[in-house]
């Protein structure tokens, strides 16, 4: 040995404990025993093992898998190495600060592919879905938004309603598949539903409480047209592929357990409440079916604003409760009350309703005679 | 081979490490006089003394480990694990110098990885696609689902035995690393049928199964190249097994003739009068409903709590002795194992934890895996002598990842 023992040596093949003399010349950490050629050890390639505060031992071991280790006491020599060497110094830190920036960086990078899955996919996707699933899924989706309501499909009613939809799909460049059907749907068996929904596979249903409420021939033919946007657009489709992409990722950390949530209340909403793009994209798509179609926009926006008003949102935007800016009927916890009115599957705002300009030059013919109109509007007496 | 424990005689209930093991927390050697670490020229082996010296820091790591895990919607949770048992292994001092932890957060997180990429990812796509073809509700969904949560019970020991594999494999002293070297799968096989046996024979497999699963786990433990070794039969559990579960039954007794003498009274009647009315919507006001509610759900609290703690307290009495007879009937070359758990300790323990978890809402956890740590090493006694420079380092292959199964499988108790 070079000089007195300063110091505890494991050599990594024993847990015997030799006494060692280290030198340090702000280098290389040179370990020296009895009967043993010195040890090496650079500096740069120390990392900490444990202590390395004042009134600590300094326990030091080589980068890699070597299982030497050096145990320095509280000192002098101990003091030099930390006050020389932040890498040392900051071992633990650093190891603090990588896991923490590895952890939110994975974080960022599920979030991505979270959005594309979610996002980008189910658009790209949605025709793809085999018949057989689309409809499978359209029968589970029908069954909770019409329950037990009556189907409402009096012969005069029907024949106004199918000269209503020719009309709109006169409009129409590249009219899609769809099947049309009323029923009186209602909320506690008390209040009409007003709504309209666009259901996968085409499935067009529309509820006798929107006809009720409906002033004109106009605003019918405007919702259809919007909804005829929707089946168009595949917005329905889009949005299985999104819910069952968000099942898939909940099964994956649940062993496969949680792909049955699609049943649930939330999971329809999920299907039936599209985003603000969707509605602006399916009020776009109803703007240029009702200007070929010669149908006065007019009866749509009206509808709208009528709608808007009477809703519970309306009221508050109206009020002047509620600050400007953001649109407070997307907000999350709207979209999950229950199917109440159109607005709750149909998010829209103002800006929306202003959106539908009038239509420029020429005759708007009528839509249905006095007397279809009356018999669509009593198409559930039968 | 543990051919010949020297024994120490049975006279000497004074342990001769009293004056080697240096002071808490301190490292004394170099200025130490006779029985300081040196070349092994005495040949004869060192006395062996664990104790738990806390650290300071631990506070600070629990609430940084929870922040991280809110922001990182617990990802972070490899490296906070990783952080925690650094902090704990560097406090277990045996012979005062500390045990080293080398795993990293990041060994967990490929674990997890390869986990949910190889088992969790299929199953999800299956589960998926079921869910798409047949429906959501469907039979085909439902019996996979059912399939597949019995194939993973049957995957818990497997991943008991791996967890505690990766951790010793990552366990260091003096340089030298932990092993375990046998078979997971026939330790995953021993659990399961402990999982069967255990309800079909009410219970009083337990002491035998608890036992064998011991054996495997304790006698293919290694440090470095030395075996631990682990030797001895379940008969002297069963007396106080026997106590535990006549207790338990008459503990259940006690509670359905209670219930019955409610059920008598007319107090019951009344209530369950209340409570059918309740049932078919009919009469009362809001208020009244809602306090039946709240009676019915407070009750249910209060019996359940009232069983975890009764049950509790009652095993207690038989996990003390398992846990002392287990540390007994284990050795390593040159010196054996003595536990010190008292049924009253354990509880104190066990509620100390609860009211840790309860009153920090779960961000105290590291303190209660220190307790329970502290409590280990507290009571634990090591007689005889090691004659460390015959332990070698260990040569079993060293997993790259770690842990994947268990924490997938929410079963990491520690």
């Amino acid at each position: 040995m070079l000089g007195k023992p300063n110091a505890e040596y494991f050599d990594g093949t024993s847990a015997h404990s030799h006494l060692a003399h280290v030198a340090y010349d702000g280098r290389n950490l040179s370990i020296s025993r009895d009967g043993h050629p010195a040890v090496i050890w650079r500096i740069t390639e120390v990392e900490l093992v444990s202590g390395g505060k004042p009134g600590q031992a300094l326990r030091l071991k080589q980068a890699g898998n070597h299982g030497s280790r050096l145990t320095l006491p509280e000192g002098e020599l101990a003091d030099r190495i930390i006050d020389s060497q932040q890498h040392i110094r900051r071992g633990h830190l650093n190891r603090f600060y990588k896991g923490a920036a590895v952890s939110i960086g994975i974080v960022l990078v599920l979030g991505l592919l979270g959005y594309a899955a979610l996002a980008i996919a189910p658009t790209a996707l949605a025709g793809l879905l085999p018949d057989k699933v689309v409809n499978s899924f359209a029968d589970g989706l029908e069954k909770s938004v019409i329950k037990n309501a009556k189907r409402c499909n009096a012969l005069a009613g029907e024949a106004a309603l199918n000269k209503m939809m020719k009309r709109v799909l006169s409009g129409a460049e590249n009219p899609p598949t769809f099947s049309l059907r009323v029923f009186d749907i209602r909320q506690g068996n008390k209040t009409q539903l007003v709504n309209a929904f666009a259901l996968p596979g085409g499935r067009m249903v529309m509820s006798a409480g929107l006809i009720a409420k409906a002033q004109s021939p106009d605003e019918v033919a405007g919702v259809l047209a919007h909804e005829l946007g929707h089946v168009a657009l595949r917005h329905p489709e889009a949005a299985i592929v999104r819910v069952y992409g968000l099942q898939a990722i909940i099964s994956i950390f649940t062993a496969g357990q949680g792909a049955e949530t699609i049943s649930s209340v939330a999971g329809v909403l999920a299907v039936l409440s599209y985003s603000r793009e969707a509605e602006e994209a399916a009020d776009a798509y109803a703007s240029k079916v009702m200007d070929r179609a010669q149908i006065d926009p007019k009866g749509l926006r009206t509808f709208f604003t009528r709608l808007l008003e009477r809703s519970p949102l309306g009221k508050k935007k109206a009020d002047g409760t509620k600050s400007a800016g953001k649109d407070a009927d997307s907000s999350f916890s709207d979209r999950l009350k229950p199917l109440t009115d159109m607005f709750s599957t149909h998010p829209g705002t103002r800006s929306r309703i202003d959106r539908l300009k009038p239509r420029e030059g020429g005759s708007e013919p009528p839509i249905l005679t006095n007397a279809e109109w009356q018999a669509l509007r009593r198409i559930c007496n039968s | 081979m543990n051919d010949s424990p020297k024994e120490p005689g049975s006279s000497g209930s004074e342990r001769p490490s009293e004056n080697v093991a240096p002071p808490a927390g301190q490292t004394t050697f170099g200025q130490a006089g006779s029985t300081a670490p040196d070349s092994g020229l005495s040949g004869a082996g060192e006395p062996l003394r664990v104790e738990y010296v806390k650290q300071p820091g631990l506070g600070g790591i629990a609430v940084t480990n929870f922040l991280l895990n809110l922001v990182t919607l617990w990802f972070y949770r490899f490296w906070a694990k990783t952080r925690v048992r650094r902090h704990i292994w560097d406090s277990i001092r045996v012979n005062g110098e500390p045990l080293e932890y080398t795993g990293t957060g990041k060994e967990l997180f490929l674990g997890f990885l390869v986990i949910m990429a190889i088992v969790f990812l299929p199953l999800a796509l299956i589960a998926t696609g079921l869910a798409l073809y047949f429906g959501p509700e469907s039979i085909a969904l439902n019996v996979f689902q059912i399939v597949v949560t019995l194939a993973l019970v049957c995957f818990y020991g497997f991943a008991i035995y791996r967890a505690r594999r990766y951790r010793l494999s990552r366990t260091v002293w003096r340089g030298i690393r932990g092993a375990l070297t046998g078979s997971a799968l026939a330790y995953s096989g021993k659990y399961l049928g402990a999982l069967i046996l255990n309800p079909m024979t009410a219970g009083w497999s337990r002491p035998a199964m608890n036992l064998l699963l011991a054996e495997q786990m304790y006698n293919d433990m290694r440090f470095g190249n030395q075996p631990f070794t682990f030797r001895g039969r379940a008969g002297p559990l069963y007396a106080r097994y026997a106590v535990c579960w006549f207790l338990t039954a008459a503990f259940f007794v006690g509670l359905i003739a209670i219930g019955v003498g409610i059920a008598m009274s007319g107090a019951f009647n009344e209530f369950s009068s209340a409570f059918e009315g309740l049932l078919e919507g009919g009469s009362g006001s809001d208020a009244e409903k809602g306090l039946i509610v709240l009676v019915i759900f407070l009750g249910i609290v209060a019996f359940l709590l009232l069983y975890q703690i009764v049950s509790s307290l009652i095993w207690s009495i038989y996990t003390a002795r398992e846990l002392n007879l287990f540390a007994q009937y284990t050795s390593f070359p040159g010196i054996r194992f003595d536990f010190n758990a008292t049924a009253g300790s354990l509880v104190t323990l066990w509620l100390g934890n609860i009211a840790i978890l309860i009153l920090t809402l779960g961000v105290g956890a590291p303190f209660v895996e220190q307790r329970v740590m502290k409590y280990f090493c507290d009571r634990l006694t090591i007689d005889g002598v090691v004659d460390l420079g015959a332990i070698k380092q260990s040569q079993a292959k060293v997993d790259s990842r770690g842990e994947g199964l268990i924490d997938a499988l929410d079963l990491d108790a520690f």
